[in-house]
């Protein structure tokens, strides 16, 4: 018994050294993940990979995504992401040959307003379909990025199926 | 279903009957030197695989955090709890074993989380859920048999050096008292 006693000791210690550790680090880390993170940010529908607004901007500033805004055209020229392309998702079929093209293959980081993760989750799963392999979503959306004091735009610019050459490419 | 029984109850045999040779190790069949040797690998390989993939975890809690809700066991909140705790935990664990310094307490702690992991798979495979195992962060393999196949191994691991102490403890105290 009493070898079970100093081995439930030790394991109480260890588990209470980890948990101090993991929950110190994270509070030290630049972008802390916080802990009230809503279940729908956690696993979409479509069980497609969501980002942060941090790790997001990371990639923005690296130009190695691009944006793509799922959100109904006035809101995308009411203000966007600066560099995005807007892609309303009831004309998807239509619009995916504009996108493919202005996209260059890069990886895809899809948004729509922030607490509504459906409309651009349905349209990363139609991407997938449509042969596009890096596709993620932006978590809290266009809110979420512009509450950061991360780079917006407005205007048509970049908005899919507009006049002939209007998109402006990705960031 | 019906092979889904017969390959764990080939696991569960597996298991025992390795607890029952490693029994046999630890009641000396083995000289002591290569059985402390065959302890001491058994600790280096499962604190290295534990080092590497909480490190992989680690780096990306977000993602971890997201494969553990992905099990649809936990809720959002405490998958993001586990997912800071676990690997800091399984650091913790593993350095244990390779210093020493309670290192019976980090065997037991991963070869509990290992069995945490292989009910988790267990019960993913027979819900049908196909995900990615969030075994070593973004470098993980869909789940599958296999994965739990390779938890018992490393289950193994962890039960021998304990195994093998507690057999010399029971031992020592065996002969020190004026009965034996």
């Amino acid at each position: 018994m009493r070898w079970w006693g100093r081995r439930l000791l030790e394991v109480v210690l260890l588990v209470a050294i980890g948990t101090v550790a993991g929950l110190a680090l994270n509070a030290a880390r630049r972008d802390p993940l916080p802990y009230d993170l809503p279940a729908s940010l956690l696993l979409t529908e479509s069980g497609t990979r969501v980002i942060l607004p941090p790790e997001a901007e990371r990639l923005y500033t690296q130009a190695a995504a691009v944006f793509v805004d799922a959100r109904a055209p006035g809101a995308f020229i009411a203000g966007h992401i600066e560099g995005a392309l807007g892609l309303a998702p009831d004309r998807f079929a239509e619009l995916y040959p504009e996108l493919e093209l202005w996209s260059g293959g890069m990886p895809l980081i899809l948004y729509g307003e922030r607490g509504n993760v459906l409309a651009p989750d349905d349209l990363a799963m139609r991407l997938r379909e449509a042969g596009q392999t890096e596709v993620v979503l932006l978590g809290f959306g266009f809110e979420g990025w512009q509450a950061r004091g991360f780079p917006t735009a407005s205007g048509p610019e970049g908005l899919l199926g507009t006049a002939p050459g209007s998109a402006g490419g990705g960031q | 279903m019906a092979p889904v029984l017969i390959f764990l109850g080939i696991l569960a045999l597996a298991t025992l009957v390795g607890y029952f040779w490693l029994g046999r190790l630890a009641a000396g069949g083995l000289p002591r030197g290569p059985q402390r040797a065959l302890e001491w690998i058994a600790r280096v390989v499962l604190a290295t695989v534990f080092l590497w993939a909480a490190y992989e975890k680690a780096s990306d809690p977000y993602g971890f955090a997201s494969s553990i809700y992905a099990y649809r066991v936990t809720p959002a909140g405490l998958s993001i709890l586990a997912g800071l705790m676990m690997p800091a935990i399984e650091i913790a664990a593993a350095v244990a074993l390779l210093t020493g310094f309670l290192w019976r307490g980090g065997a037991i702690i991963l070869g509990g989380l290992l069995v945490v992991f292989i009910a988790a798979l267990f019960q993913a495979i027979l819900r049908g859920i196909d995900i990615d195992c969030g075994c070593f962060g973004q470098e993980s393999s869909p789940v599958s048999f296999w994965l739990i196949a390779r938890n018992f191994g490393l289950l193994l691991l962890a039960l021998f050096p304990l195994v093998t102490d507690r057999r010399r403890a029971r031992a020592a105290a065996a002969s020190r008292s004026p009965t034996a």
